[in-house]
Parts: C-alpha cells; sequence; structure tokens
C-alpha cells in the first residue's frame, strides 16, 4: 500500500518544488501523472486529470499567476492521494513507476535509494576506504583543476582517471553499488576526454567536476552509514548518470553552459526551515514525521495538514537555495608524513646526543651521583618519546589483509571455485607509509595465486587434493623485518613450463642448463607468464617484475620457494619502516659502514678449505653447498688498511633477489639502528651507497646498497664475476 | 673585523641610501661609480691566502671526522654531520691544483651556502673577516692556467697578503 502511495507522494514532492517555469520538469510530472491515472481508481482519477490539464495550461502559457496555478496542482493531487487511500489504496499497482523518473533536488528519499550499504561490510574496511577515497578525490580534484586551462595534460588527465578507477574497483569489492556505478559512469565519461574525443573544456568540465562533487557526496554518506545513519544516493545521481552516459543529449558541449546547478550539498531540514518561517511549529512537525515515519518530511508534513503545500514547496526552494556544506568531522589529527618523518629524524638525533652527553666522562667519573642520576632520568624519557614517536606510525595490518581477504573470495567466486584464506598475524604492525607501498604487490601475489597457482576443484581431486583450496597468508617480525608470505597448495612453478615459455621469449637457448634459482628469476622477468589464457583476474603482461621492482624500491625482497603440484610460497621480506634503517654496522679499514639487516643472510669467517678462485682470479667461497662470488668491500671502495685475509676477516651473505654473494669485511662491530638520509648536497648517486646516517659518535656513516655493489663488482672484474652455480 | 676607518663608514652609509634592496649583482660591477665594498671571509689553503664573499658563509665549523666517500672525484673530500644534516664537504684543494695536507689543528670548514646549495670547504686556516674596496679587485693573474682561473673571481691586495676571491658559483658546478 505504501508502495503505491510513495508514487503519487513523489509526485507530489515533486510538484512542490518544481519551478513554474521549468517547462521540462512539468512536462516530466505530466507524464508521470498520466500513468498513474490509467491505473488509479476512477475516485482519484478525476482530480488527477484535472491536475494534468492544469500543467497543460501552465505550459502553453495561458496563466497569468503559475504559482497559484501550481497551488491548485497540488491540491488536485492531494485530493488524489486521498482519493487513493479511502478506495483501499489497492488499484495502484504501479510496480514499475516512470523509467524515466529523474528524482529532484531536495526531495524526499525513495525507497530504491536506501540499503546501497551491505549489510555485511566490515565497518573497518569501509572507513579505510573512505580516507582512501577522499585522496584520491582530492587529487582528483587537483588535477581537474590543472586539466581544465590545460585539456592536453594527459598526465592530469591519467591522475583523475586512476582516481575513478580505483575508487570505482574498491567500491566495487565493498558492494558500495552507487559508489561503483558513479565512479564507473565517469570512467567511461573521462575515457572519452583519454581517447581525445572530446576535450575537458566548458560544459564537459563542468560534468567532469559534477561528478567529482557526487562522488564526494556518496562517500559522505557512506560515512553517515559508518554513524548508522541509512545510506542514500545523493539527489541528482540518476541524472547525473545520465548526463554522464550521454552529454551531448542534454547539450553539453565544449563551449561554456549554464548547468542547472551544480549538485547539491548537506541542505539544512525542511522542517527547520518552515519553523523559522513560522508556518509550522516544531513539535508539530516532529509529531507528523513520527507518525509516518515511511514517508518524506514534506509529505508527512502536508498530509497532516500543518502546512500547506505551496508553504511547503516554498520551503523546498529555499532549501535548495542554502544548501551549504556540513563540516567532515573525524576521530584522528591529520599530520603530514614528511612532518611526522622530520619528527622522527629529531627525536632519532636527540637519543644520539643523549647519548653522547650519558657517555660523557664526566658524568661516568661517578663523582657526580646526583648528576649521573639525573641524566639516567632523561635517558628514560627520551627512550619513551622515542618509542612514542615510532608508534606513531605504525599501524596494523589487519585493514590491508580484510581488504585481500574479499579479494580472495571474489576472485574465487568468479571463478567458480571455493579458497579457504587463512590470514596469520593480522595484529603485525608496519609503518603507516609502508601499508600503501605494500598493497599493490600484495594483491599482485595473492591474484597470481588464486589465478594460477591454485587449480579448479576437479583438477585438484584429480590429484588427490581436497576440492577447496588454501590460500595462507603469514606476517610476521622477524629481524626487524616483516615477512608476509602467501603459500597455495596449488600447482607450485612448473620448471618445463617457464623454460618453454623463456624459450619461446628467446631469451634462453633451448637446452641451456639452468639452476633452480636462474629459472625462478625467469618469472621475475618482465612480460612473463605461463598462464595460458589472459583472464579478467590476471596475466595481462604486467608480471611479477613490477612485484619485485616494487618490493626492492622500499628496500625489501621477495624469495619464492615452490614445490611442482604441491604449492608455492611468495615471501616478501621488508623493513619494518622507511624512516629507520635496522642494520648491522661494519669496519672495513678505519671505514664503517651500515649495511641494512633485511639483506643479511648470516655472516661467518671462512676457513681456508671453503675458498678458491675460479679462473685464476674470480674468488668464491662454497657455502651451504652453493658456490658464492666473493665481493671486497674494501677493493671495491679502494680503502687501504682494511684486512686483505679471508680467513681473518668476515663474510656476510648478502641476498640480492635469489642471487647471493659474499660480501669481506673486517669486522662486525654491532647492530644500530639509523635514521637514513641524502648524502649532502652535489653528491647525488654514489655506487654501492643507498644514503648516509648519523652514527653514535655523531659521525656520518655510510649504508650500503647490496644491489648497488654487486654491480659495481661487475664493472670492476674484467671478466665478470661468476654467477651462482648450484653444486 | 679590521678597524673601520671613518671614510668606510660614510661609504656605506651612502650606500645604503642608495641601495633601494640587497641586489647581489651590483656587487660585481667593476665599474661602479660609488666606491663599493665587499666583505671577505680569508682562509689559507696551503701557504696562500683565498677569499670567500662573507654573504655566502654559513658558519664555520671544526673538523670533525669527514666520512670517505668510495668512488667519487677528489675533490669530494667525504661528508661530515652537521647537527643532524649531512653535509658534503669540497676540498678546494685539488680544484686549485694545490698539494695535498693531512688536516691540522686549524683545519676548518667554512659552510658556504649557494642558492638552493650548500657545501663545507675544507681550508687550512680561517684567518679574519675583512672589507675590501670593490675597485681594488683585480682580475684573476692571467698566467693562471685557464682551468684553475675560472674558479677565481679575482684578486686583491690587503696589506701584505694577495687575496684570490673563490668564485662559489663555478666550485658548485663543477661538483653537479
Amino acid at each position: 500500500m505504501s508502495d503505491d502511495k510513495l508514487t503519487l507522494d513523489d509526485i507530489a514532492a515533486l510538484i512542490v518544488q518544481v519551478e513554474p517555469t521549468d517547462l521540462a520538469d512539468l512536462a516530466h510530472v505530466r507524464r508521470g501523472l498520466k500513468l498513474i491515472a490509467d491505473s488509479s481508481p476512477p475516485s482519484a482519477q478525476g482530480p488527477i486529470i484535472e491536475a494534468v490539464r492544469r500543467i497543460d495550461q501552465m505550459t502553453e502559457g495561458k496563466t497569468s499567476d503559475p504559482s497559484s496555478l501550481l497551488a491548485d496542482i497540488g491540491a488536485l493531487i492531494e485530493e488524489a492521494i486521498n482519493a487513493v487511500e479511502k478506495s483501499g489504496g489497492d488499484a495502484l499497482p504501479l510496480s514499475d513507476p516512470d523509467p524515466d523518473r529523474v528524482p529532484t533536488v531536495g526531495s524526499g528519499p525513495e525507497a530504491e535509494r536506501f540499503n546501497a550499504l551491505p549489510s555485511e561490510i566490515d565497518p573497518a574496511l569501509l572507513e579505510e576506504f573512505i580516507t582512501e577515497s577522499r585522496d584520491l578525490i582530492s587529487s582528483a580534484e587537483a588535477a581537474l583543476l590543472q586539466l581544465e586551462p590545460d585539456p592536453e595534460n594527459t598526465e592530469a588527465l591519467n591522475t583523475v582517471f586512476r582516481a575513478f578507477h580505483t575508487v570505482k574497483g574498491t567500491a566495487g569489492f565493498l558492494g558500495l553499488d552507487h559508489i561503483s556505478k558513479l565512479a564507473h559512469g565517469a570512467e567511461s565519461f573521462f575515457s572519452r576526454f583519454r581517447d581525445k574525443e572530446i576535450r575537458c573544456v566548458g560544459g564537459y568540465a563542468d560534468l567532469a567536476f559534477r561528478s567529482v562533487d557526487m562522488l564526494k557526496d556518496l562517500i559522505r554518506t557512506a560515512q553517515d552509514a559508518l554513524r548508522g545513519v541509512p545510506m542514500a544516493a545523493p539527489d541528482g545521481l540518476n541524472e547525473l548518470m545520465a548526463l554522464l552516459g550521454e552529454p551531448e543529449a542534454a547539450g553539453i558541449s565544449e563551449d561554456v553552459c549554464d548547468e542547472p546547478g551544480g549538485v547539491e550539498e548537506m541542505p539544512p531540514r525542511l522542517g527547520d526551515i518552515l519553523v523559522a518561517q513560522g508556518k509550522a511549529g516544531r513539535q508539530e512537525i516532529e509529531a507528523a514525521v513520527a507518525d509516518q515515519t515511511n514517508q518524506p518530511v514534506g509529505v508527512a508534513v502536508v498530509r497532516s495538514e500543518i502546512a500547506s503545500l505551496t508553504e511547503v514547496g516554498q520551503a523546498l526552494r529555499k532549501q535548495r537555495s542554502m544548501a551549504g556544506s556540513e563540516p567532515v568531522t573525524e576521530m584522528s589529527v591529520r599530520v603530514r608524513t614528511d612532518r611526522l618523518d622530520r619528527l622522527i629524524e629529531m627525536v632519532g638525533e636527540l637519543v644520539i646526543g643523549h647519548s653522547m652527553v650519558a657517555q660523557d666522562e664526566t658524568v661516568n667519573s661517578g663523582n657526580y651521583l646526583e648528576l649521573q642520576r639525573k641524566v639516567n632520568h632523561t635517558e628514560k624519557i627520551v627512550r619513551q618519546v622515542q618509542d612514542l614517536s615510532m608508534s606513531m606510525r605504525m599501524v596494523q595490518l589487519k585493514p590491508t589483509i580484510g581488504k585481500i581477504a574479499r579479494l580472495v573470495r571474489d576472485l574465487a567466486r568468479r571463478r567458480e571455485t571455493t579458497i579457504n584464506f587463512v590470514p596469520i598475524g593480522e595484529d603485525t604492525e608496519i609503518d603507516r607509509n609502508m601499508v600503501d607501498l605494500i598493497n599493490d604487490p600484495l594483491v599482485h601475489l595473492v591474484r597470481n595465486a588464486v589465478d594460477h597457482g591454485i587449480e579448479p576443484p576437479r583438477e585438484r581431486e584429480r590429484n588427490g587434493k581436497p576440492g577447496e583450496g588454501t590460500l595462507l597468508l603469514k606476517a610476521y617480525h622477524s629481524g626487524g623485518n616483516i615477512v608476509v608470505e602467501i603459500s597455495d597448495d596449488g600447482r607450485g612453478l612448473d620448471r618445463n613450463k617457464i623454460i618453454e615459455k623463456a624459450i619461446s621469449k628467446e631469451w634462453i637457448q633451448p637446452g641451456q642448463n639452468m639452476s633452480d634459482t636462474e629459472i625462478i628469476n625467469l618469472i621475475f622477468q618482465p612480460g612473463f607468464s605461463t598462464a595460458d589464457k589472459v583472464t579478467d583476474i590476471s596475466g595481462r603482461g604486467v608480471g611479477l617484475d613490477v612485484v619485485r621492482k616494487a618490493v626492492e624500491t622500499l628496500r625489501g625482497r621477495v624469495d619464492v620457494s615452490s614445490e611442482l603440484g604441491k604449492g608455492c610460497t611468495f615471501s616478501v621480506r621488508l623493513p619494518l619502516t622507511m624512516a629507520i634503517t635496522d642494520g648491522m654496522l661494519v669496519k672495513v679499514g678505519h671505514q664503517r659502514y651500515i649495511l641494512p639487516t633485511v639483506n643479511i643472510d648470516m655472516s661467518f669467517r671462512p676457513n681456508g678449505e671453503v675458498l678458491s678462485t675460479i679462473v685464476g682470479r674470480g674468488e668464491v667461497v662454497v657455502f651451504n653447498g652453493k658456490v658464492l662470488p666473493i665481493f671486497r668491500l674494501h677493493r671495491l671502495f679502494n680503502i687501504k688498511d682494511a684486512v686483505e685475509d679471508p680467513t681473518r676477516g668476515l663474510l656476510i651473505i648478502i641476498g640480492e633477489g635469489n642471487q647471493r654473494c659474499a660480501l669481506l669485511v673486517d669486522e662486525l662491530v654491532g647492530q644500530q639502528q639509523v635514521v637514513a638520509k641524502p648524502l649532502g648536497d652535489g653528491i647525488g648517486k654514489v655506487q654501492g651507497i643507498a644514503g648516509g646516517a648519523i652514527l653514535g659518535d655523531g659521525r656520518v656513516g655510510l649504508i650500503l646498497d647490496p644491489q648497488g655493489i654487486a654491480l659495481l663488482a661487475r664493472q670492476t672484474s674484467d671478466s665478470g664475476i661468476p654467477r651462482e652455480v648450484v653444486c | 673585523m679590521e678597524k673601520e676607518m671613518p671614510w668606510q663608514r660614510m661609504d656605506e652609509i651612502a650606500q645604503a641610501a642608495k641601495d633601494t634592496g640587497p641586489d647581489k649583482e651590483d656587487l660585481y660591477e667593476r665599474e661602479a661609480p660609488k666606491e663599493k665594498t665587499l666583505q671577505l671571509i680569508v682562509f689559507r689553503l696551503t701557504r696562500e691566502w683565498y677569499g670567500v664573499e662573507i654573504t655566502r658563509v654559513k658558519e664555520v665549523i671544526k673538523v670533525g671526522k669527514i666520512t670517505y666517500l668510495p668512488s667519487c672525484p677528489e675533490h669530494i673530500a667525504g661528508i661530515v654531520n652537521l647537527r643532524g644534516y649531512i653535509l658534503s664537504v669540497t676540498d678546494l684543494k685539488p680544484i686549485l691544483g694545490l698539494p695535498h695536507e693531512e688536516p691540522t689543528e686549524k683545519t676548518r670548514i667554512i659552510a658556504i651556502e649557494s642558492g638552493f646549495f650548500e657545501t663545507g670547504f675544507l681550508v687550512d686556516e680561517v684567518v679574519e673577516s675583512i672589507e675590501v674596496l670593490l675597485s681594488k679587485i683585480e682580475p684573476a693573474l692571467l698566467t693562471l692556467p685557464a682551468e684553475r682561473a675560472k674558479y677565481l673571481e679575482g684578486q686583491c691586495k690587503v696589506d701584505d697578503k694577495l687575496i684570490a676571491i673563490v668564485n662559489v658559483e663555478k666550485v658548485s658546478e663543477k661538483r653537479v
């Protein structure tokens, strides 16, 4: 019953805000009314037909007082509503309301606009989505502003495009249909810019801005939904969607034109306006609304005969003009990360400065106990400040893993399989900046595992595995690093298939003898994919090389272990934070260097037996059955007073992806956390050095870059260092 | 500061009245109608005297331990810690063709600021700060080899010392 009334009520809500001169809207109302009239009980038909006639009068301009005519129409519709109600309300089978109906700005909510928020959604995920989307929107806004005066700016266009694309994807996962629908519409619209079909100027630019505004509104409704407010599509969404689909149909072109008002912000409440105008009492309105909770406020007010339809209409019009923005409040203060970085850096300096005081001879002489006590007290505070400043940047991996869980579920569903996703260590903490950066590589690895790793259920059962695949995501801290392992129990890497593929790509020659590590290295080559077919999930040629590159820029590494038919494990090892490097201080002659612990496998002093040379000059060491090249740091860096004899120095096995080598240093001094800084002005890139850091004694230490060292070693040796070979 | 001559003071006042803003370019105009002065920090490299314009000098620091940078050109002496910032240290001797000498008690680093660029000049001794008339500054000696002369803006004679003025820009360019 309420459904039927809603339709007429919609018209009522529409009519009260129609501008008498707006022919399009009037025509729209008229069409709606005619549809209703056909299926109305006879008692209601009269007023409706009469109302249609009045509209005709208005559109034909036969009236001198359109406002009063509008009021008449309103009254007629009221009459019709009452008539329908009296007749039992079962005579309006309008299950299919006017398909072209455009929800007008400021109209009451309609049933279909509610429940856009899926019930099973995780509030934490949604919150993250909102924050992320806001960032994206603001970058899109900035880019659009750049784009308008300079429509050829492809970079700006791509930024906008990417923003909408990302929002679309995530909203899709979260089941936020309105948002993904709008983002999709906008994306298709922007793709026309990208294809140079139209340019982002004039009406098109306005439309682009409107879609960003609409997206903002939608995100706001999503935030309201977090507070328990039912989620409704903002007004004008369908209208905008239609415009985005076919802007030309609405007369939008590259010329500047006056779009009928942008998308509205949250307007003041209708009831408040009526009260302010003295048209009705607050209590009356509240009572009326409480009585008829399923009705828009305007309709409820009119039907309780508190105010006339015209008055409500005027109030609605006023509401539209008054629409202002509602401030968005957040629970936390957002601080620019560079400020936070600077703070952490300064705290690092404070710690070093304090340790200089604490180690001062005067303090430690034992003659000034009081001073020593005070220094100790300060030390505690300094430590606390350090812990606190570090923790400010640390966040749990939970939201990231939650997103991945969702991804796995959706991917599995698309492939019509079920996958048991087992997350372990969701509360592992990682630097806030890193979270964003590791998200993509992890998503990539998960997609790979689901798409290429885990077999279809039937194939699994044939191979004696449970039909349901298992994907294990394990995050843990290990030696100052965070390790994220993604293991599947799928088919594992197929050695022959990889070789076949590499041969077809002409990377290797048939019959070439290759070690397992070398083969695994092949999958990290750009353009590599063993998937026979390209699916919508993965296999588009963007491969593991991207993952490796992304991880390496974070000073991390990717390791792979795989067993054919049993599964495959990718483990991503990353430093906890980019702000602080956890390293081992090594000594070479009088110089000290910091080797990031993430790169260190182990260190040992070799005895003569494990050392040998290849072709008389390439020095190698046999370690765990593998032959590794030795790089002498003192030779590479031209340091005079270092230990020359490896049996009296120390070999550090450093991992560079799957290619490891041994670095000869004099000795290990100890472990130290340092703040990585750029080497002073004008020095640029020094090969083998990742950056500088202030050490505990105030001197500058250099942070080693293992990849750079390997590169340097290859350049300096004539014949090239022998590659790793398996014995 | 050298003790100030009354005429110098007057000159400064006249200059201040004339100058509407700090226009550095003006300082290099050799044919300036009024007597302009240049304030220099004078330092020693081996047994020679050099000067650098004081507006370019941020501070003079004692040499702590300089960290050697591998595979860098000879004139980059290394890097030092300047209150938490890393400052690169430029050794002027290879640039000016002077022999290398081990640092002593008097060795200092003059922190130089040149636009966006900051570096420290490694010098054997910082001597004094003096003010010289622009008119007394002569172009660098023609007898100097061209590749060394380009790092000097000119020279002037104060008391009995011949002071060569280092061209900060040119030195910076060499480093980048």
